[in-house]
């Protein structure tokens, strides 16, 4: 599983603030009966309270249009009460929402919004709703070139994320500071600025040259090479050009040719790549698809759509549902909210309409693990509910069928779960994730692409024999396995105002 | 002056009866960014050193790419309409005649 910048040593750090917020605020708040109309049910609507702040913002919106901002002078109280009738009117599962918090005790309205939500837990155990957040609205805003990101061009792979800590490089974007140092898929970082990172407490430090946030930052990385060799390398963080889908091949079998590429992120660039894939794969004549979604945490679900299409062709996927979204019983139906299989690309139709090239599949085999959330998971979940078979191998997805449309409020943006994505079959129940066909752990030692990967040499494997190998289970059991560490905002879906 | 009026006349009809090619920049320019922020109406937009420089299309999104978003792209193009260069937004039509920034056909 992957991570990228963006991670467990931040979560961690988040968590100690966490903890700290807690205790000075009583976290969870004492649920005390108060006066108001809070729990009597008779909550007004949230229009009445919008954009009522303590305090307001004024000037030039820099991220609307140039317009001024539209906040007037309200009270705290104005916008707590906003955030609890929004989110009485849009929470997917409003009704599981406790109404005996008393306002009163929260500092803000970002903290009486972090109480606001379900404490249900999924069928494993797991907190159903832990997609619930809010962000600066000004940052939730900025918008950039597609595909860029700032950094040195290296995704990473958490094996532990706790002392003693084990850090991997997963893979590197090409051209990028990494790549034309020479770093490469499976080093292990041993330390950042001469602080350890197996060990040290200084996770200031540690996050400091990990996850730079200004570009021309340097920072000095100790990593250890597979034969153990030490390397000392400077890297100087960039606005990096991603490349969301790389090593695009084909291996020949004994029952044709099988088509591999990897893809790691659902963004706008991608789409031309996917097409040039789809392209070369049908013209080297691929009779099977291994599609690596291992690192990929979603992005924009047109492109998700695309890729179905592409793999599974017309007559499995006309006039079907690819992802159908459903809300809360609040909230009035919307025929746009029901996503078919794309069979144009959406890009170039901005000049040329251009059909995309299909493979008509009847099944796929998807490399997947923990860092496959969100839009991944709905090609997964969207070929599933058209009869494409799908050999999951790898570790359990995310489990993240759900998504929002963020609201911004007096210069926070909210999200809380308002709707659950489902297929043409209407399953969308997957909160757990979707379970590997053969759990199979990762070793890093080859390269992504290579036939001698782990997850390659899995799926060639059971394509041809129906069988998991045994040393993916062992190694599932015997090593602990690799943790993906996102932010939740890369990872939820969201409708941004729901426009199409 | 009425020659000349009639000139100007022609010579803008010459311009704009004439086809758009792609284009790509000669060199990196300031001014793409700065007009493609004013065309979005937002403060700054984060782009590549070599933006527009192999490709004509600029593809802009959310810096903080949701998990799953439903939003698509603005996209933006880069023409040559005679000897002056125009930054295009799709989803709008509006076109912004560069000062800057050298073009080429691509």
């Amino acid at each position: 599983m992957i991570f990228n910048p963006t991670t467990v040593l931040k979560h961690s750090l988040k968590l100690s603030y966490l903890g700290l917020i807690c205790a000075l605020t009583a976290c969870g708040g004492s649920q005390e009966a108060e006066s108001n109309a809070f729990n009597d049910g008779s909550l007004a609507s949230s229009n009445t309270y919008k954009d009522l702040c303590a305090l307001p913002r004024h000037g030039i919106n820099p991220y609307n249009g140039n317009l001024s901002y539209p906040d007037r002078q309200g009270s705290l109280d104005d916008e707590k009460n906003w955030v609890r009738s929004w989110v009485d009117e849009t929470y997917l599962w409003y009704r599981e929402v406790p109404n005996n918090l008393n306002p009163n005790n929260y500092a803000n309205a970002v903290d009486y919004f972090a109480d606001l939500k379900t404490s249900s837990i999924t069928p494993s155990g797991t907190t159903k709703d832990h997609f619930h957040f809010t962000e600066n609205t000004e940052e939730a805003n900025k918008q950039s070139q597609s595909g860029i990101v700032l950094g040195y061009g290296m995704a990473f792979s958490f094996i532990t994320n706790q002392p003693p800590r084990k850090l991997i490089v997963a893979y590197t974007e090409p051209n990028s500071p990494a790549a034309l140092a020479g770093i490469q898929r499976g080093m292990e970082i041993e330390s950042v600025d001469d602080v350890d990172l197996t060990n040290s407490n200084n996770v200031v430090a540690l996050n400091s040259g990990l996850f730079p946030t200004i570009a021309n930052q340097s920072h000095t990385f100790i990593f250890k090479n597979s034969n153990g060799q030490r390397i000392s390398k400077v890297l100087t963080a960039a606005n990096i050009q991603t490349t969301p889908v790389q090593n695009v091949t084909s291996f020949s079998t004994s029952t044709g040719k099988v088509g591999y590429l990897t893809f790691n992120s659902h963004n706008a660039i991608a789409e031309k790549q996917l097409i040039d894939a789809v392209d070369k794969l049908k013209n080297e004549g691929v009779s099977d698809l291994i599609l690596d979604l291992r690192y990929n945490g979603g992005g924009a679900l047109y492109i998700a759509g695309e890729l179905s299409y592409m793999i599974a062709g017309t007559a499995k996927t006309q006039g079907k549902t690819f992802f159908k979204l459903k809300y809360n019983d609040k909230t009035p139906v919307d025929p746009n909210n029901t996503w078919t299989f794309p069979q144009n690309s959406t890009i170039s139709s901005a000049f040329l309409p251009r059909p995309l090239p299909t493979l008509n599949l009847k099944q796929v085999t998807i490399l997947a693990g923990s860092g496959t959330c969100s839009a991944s998971e709905a090609i997964i979940n969207g070929l599933q509910g058209v009869d494409v078979k799908v050999n999951l191998i790898g570790g359990q997805t995310c489990g993240k069928p759900y998504g929002f449309t963020p609201q911004d409020n007096c210069g926070t943006t909210y999200y809380a779960v308002q709707f659950q994505g489902e297929n043409h079959k209407g399953f969308g129940d997957y909160a757990d994730g979707f379970a590997p066909t053969c759990k199979v752990s990762e070793d890093f030692k080859s390269p992504l692409g290579d036939q001698n990967e782990r997850l390659i040499t899995a799926a060639l494997n059971y394509r041809s024999t129906g069988q998991c190998p045994a040393y993916g289970q062992a190694m599932g059991q015997s090593q602990a396995e690799s943790k993906p560490l996102r932010p939740a905002i890369r990872e939820i879906m969201t409708l941004e105002k729901a426009k199409r | 002056m009425k020659r000349l009026l009639i000139c100007l006349l022609l010579s803008g009809c010459q311009t704009f009866a004439q086809t758009p090619l792609a284009a790509v920049l000669q060199t990196p320019s300031e001014e793409i960014p700065r007009t493609v922020a004013k065309m979005l109406g937002i403060s700054e937009v984060k782009l590549a050193n070599n933006a527009l420089i192999n490709d004509s299309q600029l593809l802009i999104e959310r810096l903080k790419l949701q998990g799953l978003s439903l939003e698509k792209p603005e996209v933006f193009r880069l023409s040559l309409i005679g000897k002056s260069c125009y930054l295009e937004r799709m989803s709008t039509g509006e076109k912004r005649e560069l000062k800057e920034a050298l073009c080429k056909v691509k």
